[in-house]
This record gives C-alpha cells, sequence and structure tokens, in this order.
C-alpha cells in the first residue's frame, strides 16, 4: 500500500483571496497558462502573513471568543484557551505535511478529549459539553456540509453527495477521536453524555465573544489586508440576524435560515460594491460561526453514547443544515433580483434607495 | 513563371513593379513564414504543450476553488469563460 499526496484540503482565507483574484484575471484571458501555474503555485506556497505564533495564538483567541459565546464563565474560557493553544500547537507543527492532514484533526480531538475528561476524573472545573468543541472548531465540516446541501439543491448531484459525504466522514472521525480520548483516560461512551448546568450569560458577552472570534480567526486563517472591518462586519450581523431570528421563531434552527438569508447577499455586496475582499472570505467564519458542524459532532458524540440521543441530535444538525442551507440559496437568489432590478451585477444603492422612495 | 500565370501583370505580363506578385508579397511572405512555423511547433512538439499547460492550469485553478470552498457550478462556468476568452 502507498500513501500519495492528495489536493490541498483547505486554503487559508489569504490564500482564498489570491485564488479568486488569479480565477478573475484568468476568466478575462489576461495571463498565459504557464504564468498562470507558476503564479498558483507560489500562492500555495505562501507562508502566513503572520507566521507560525500567529497561528498558534490566532487559535487561542479564536478559540477563546467561541467559548464566550458558548459559556462566559473564566473556568470555560481559561480551560478552552489552553485547548486552543495545544490544537493550534499541533496545526502548527502538522503544517506543509499533506499525508498527516488526514489523521491530524482525529488525534487532535483524541487529545483535546483526553485532557477534557482527565480534567473531570479529577474534579477540576470543566464541563465537556462546552470545553471539547471551541478548540476544535477549525476542524468541523460545517461549511463542507451545507455547500454540500446548497450543490445538491441546485441540481450538483456528484459534487454536492460528495461534499456531503466527505463533510459527514470527517464529524465521524472526530467523534470516534472524542470517544477514543475518553477511553483512554479511562471513561466509557456513556459517560460521554454529560448533564449541564445552564447559565443564562448578559447578552454583552456574545457579541464581546464574536469580535474575538473574528480577530482570532483573522490572525489564525492569515486573513487579506482589507478584510478585517469586512469580517467584523459580517460576523456581527449574521449573529444578530441569528439572534434576532431565534427571538421571533421559537424554533432554534430557524435562526440559521435568517442568518444566511442576510449573510449571503451582504459578502456578495462588499465584493462586488465596496470592493472588498471575495465573498468566500467573508462568508466562511459566518459558517463556523453559526456551528452547523459542532451540532453535528455533538450528534456524532453521543450517538457512541446513546443511539437515541445521538439520532435525535443528527436530526437537530441537519435541520440546522438545511436552514442554512436554504438561507444560503434564498439570499443569492435576493441579491440576484437585486441586481438585476438594479443594474448589472452591482447593487447601485442610490438606485435602490429611489426605488424605495418611489422617485 | 511561365509566360500569363496567375502572379504576372496580365497586361504588361511583368512580375515586378504593378503586379499581383508584388501586391501579395507580405501575404506570401507571412504564409512561408507560418508553414515553417507550425511545421516547427508540431514537430518539436510545442503546440500541443500549450493546450496541455492550459488544460494543467485549469486543473489546478478548479481543484484550488473547490478547496476554497465554491460550488462546483460556478467553477465550471469560470473555466469556460476563461477557454473561451483565449479563443
Amino acid at each position: 500500500m502507498t500513501l500519495a499526496e492528495g489536493p490541498t484540503q483547505s486554503l487559508r482565507l489569504d490564500q482564498i483571496a489570491d485564488v479568486y483574484s488569479l480565477a478573475d484575471t484568468a476568466q478575462r484571458g489576461d495571463i498565459e497558462p504557464q504564468a498562470g501555474l507558476e503564479q498558483l503555485a507560489e500562492i500555495l506556497k505562501k507562508k502566513p502573513r503572520f507566521g507560525i505564533p500567529g497561528m498558534f495564538l490566532g487559535h487561542t483567541v479564536l478559540t477563546m471568543g467561541l467559548a464566550i459565546v458558548l459559556m462566559p464563565t473564566f473556568k470555560n474560557i481559561a480551560a478552552c484557551a489552553i485547548l486552543g493553544t495545544i490544537v493550534g500547537a499541533i496545526k502548527a507543527f502538522n503544517r506543509n505535511r499533506p499525508v498527516l492532514a488526514v489523521p491530524m484533526p482525529v488525534v487532535a480531538t483524541a487529545v483535546v478529549s483526553a485532557l477534557v475528561f482527565t480534567a473531570v476524573k479529577y474534579d477540576l472545573p470543566v464541563d465537556p459539553l462546552y470545553a471539547l468543541v471551541p478548540p476544535l472548531i477549525s476542524f468541523l465540516s460545517g461549511a463542507m456540509l451545507t455547500m454540500g446541501m446548497v450543490e445538491l439543491a441546485y441540481g450538483d448531484m456528484v459534487s454536492g453527495s460528495s461534499r456531503l459525504v466527505t463533510g459527514f466522514i470527517q464529524l465521524v472521525l472526530l467523534g470516534f477521536g472524542l470517544a477514543a480520548g475518553a477511553l483512554l483516560v479511562g471513561y466509557r461512551p456513556e459517560n460521554l453524555v454529560d448533564a449541564v448546568d445552564k447559565i443564562t450569560p448578559p447578552v454583552w458577552t456574545a457579541w464581546f465573544g464574536v469580535i474575538v472570534f473574528g480577530i482570532g480567526v483573522y490572525v489564525h486563517f492569515s486573513a487579506p489586508r482589507n478584510s478585517f472591518f469586512w469580517m467584523q462586519l459580517v460576523l456581527l450581523v449574521t449573529f444578530g440576524v441569528q439572534q434576532l431570528g431565534r427571538l421571533f421563531f421559537t424554533y432554534t434552527q430557524s435562526g440559521g435560515f435568517f442568518g444566511m438569508l442576510v449573510a449571503t447577499p451582504l459578502v456578495y455586496l462588499i465584493q462586488m460594491r465596496f470592493k472588498g475582499p471575495p465573498a468566500m472570505v467573508t462568508f466562511l467564519p459566518s459558517f463556523w460561526l453559526l456551528v452547523p458542524g459542532a451540532l453535528g459532532l455533538l450528534s456524532v458524540k453521543h450517538m457512541f453514547a446513546d443511539r437515541a440521543a445521538g439520532i435525535e441530535g443528527m436530526v437537530s444538525a441537519i435541520t440546522a443544515l438545511t436552514a442554512i442551507a436554504l438561507g444560503s440559496l434564498m439570499g443569492a437568489s435576493l441579491y440576484k433580483w437585486l441586481s438585476e432590478q438594479f443594474g448589472g451585477w452591482q447593487v447601485q444603492l442610490g438606485r435602490v434607495g429611489r426605488y424605495f422612495r418611489g422617485e | 513563371m511561365p509566360d500569363g500565370a496567375a502572379l504576372r501583370n496580365p497586361e504588361t505580363g511583368s512580375l515586378l513593379g504593378n503586379s499581383p506578385f508584388m501586391e501579395s508579397l507580405v501575404f506570401l511572405i507571412v504564409l512561408a513564414f507560418l508553414a515553417t512555423g507550425i511545421a516547427y511547433g508540431i514537430g518539436a512538439n510545442a503546440i500541443a504543450s500549450n493546450s496541455t499547460r492550459l488544460a494543467e492550469f485549469m486543473f489546478r485553478l478548479r481543484q484550488a476553488m473547490l478547496a476554497s470552498g465554491e460550488q462546483t457550478a460556478k467553477v465550471e462556468l469560470l473555466l469556460r469563460r476563461m477557454v473561451v476568452a483565449r479563443r
């Protein structure tokens, strides 16, 4: 048996921006194939903007941000900061090793799980439910699963189902890592389902958490220079609309639908009208924030312990994914309608205003 | 060239000066160089490798865009535009 190096699994945000810029030049026919190949090779070899320390610290910050959003207690944030730093170190060590990219998330998940359950074993104040997800957020396949749903909705059956299956397998591998880590320190799968003390945090902490998460994403994923403000804007708007959706509709998963309904036209508007970063650069962090992957991971984790709870969780995760995918589809249609109504592919804000004023 | 040849002046019979030969001289030179260029290109495999490079570029760009999370239909549309722009 031989192991071959496959295509790059995922790109950093600065690389994504460069790939889009190159694609834009290529579709105008302004670059020769040889020059394009050389430029693409340079993009793929490009070093992160903030170097290895940035990648490392950025992961700690984004983990802390998500911990603040999910459970803003000092103990939980401190636990997530330590675990996020460990995962960041594993990722930094593993960079430029594509063959190890597949087992690395499982190893990292097992390490995180083993540490969390060791802490629980020695009565340290760690809540597994909230301490396990934030450090692993960058491994979760929420964006892939949602794009798979979008592709299937557009009739791209092969690529859509491939993305869905790949995303699901990633979740299963992570769930396996969680179970393996717990077993390593003497916990049985039954212990993976834990009763959680619910707390009601003040509203401002979640918003603060979103901003911290945005800073962490910017540094860890080496986002392009002009993207910080736009990324924060999209994250805050998506989060705000998600919360509003939850407030007005009792069904929790509806928040994702409304979040994406607004985020999708917003990211295209930023790219087309305001010459901001490519839509995908501002779009991906909002997928991570909406955490469909986290729901899936928790349901897979539960499945190892309690089949019924796991399947129920999986249904919730699928519903959340469907809501987010539907929000993306409707948001894209909304943007298309707006752009067709108000001129070309660029929504002319002045014309929109005049239209609604009836001029 | 024989008398009455198509490239001679039909009235004076001259090949030089005011004749179809002189009028089409530029085209004939272009044709000669083009033919030798194409022959060389085919012989040296240069023409084939240019299209190979384009195919390779399209393949790599497709991979990079899919790794960026882009929708497959949009990537295919972009590649089609790329080919149209190069025609």
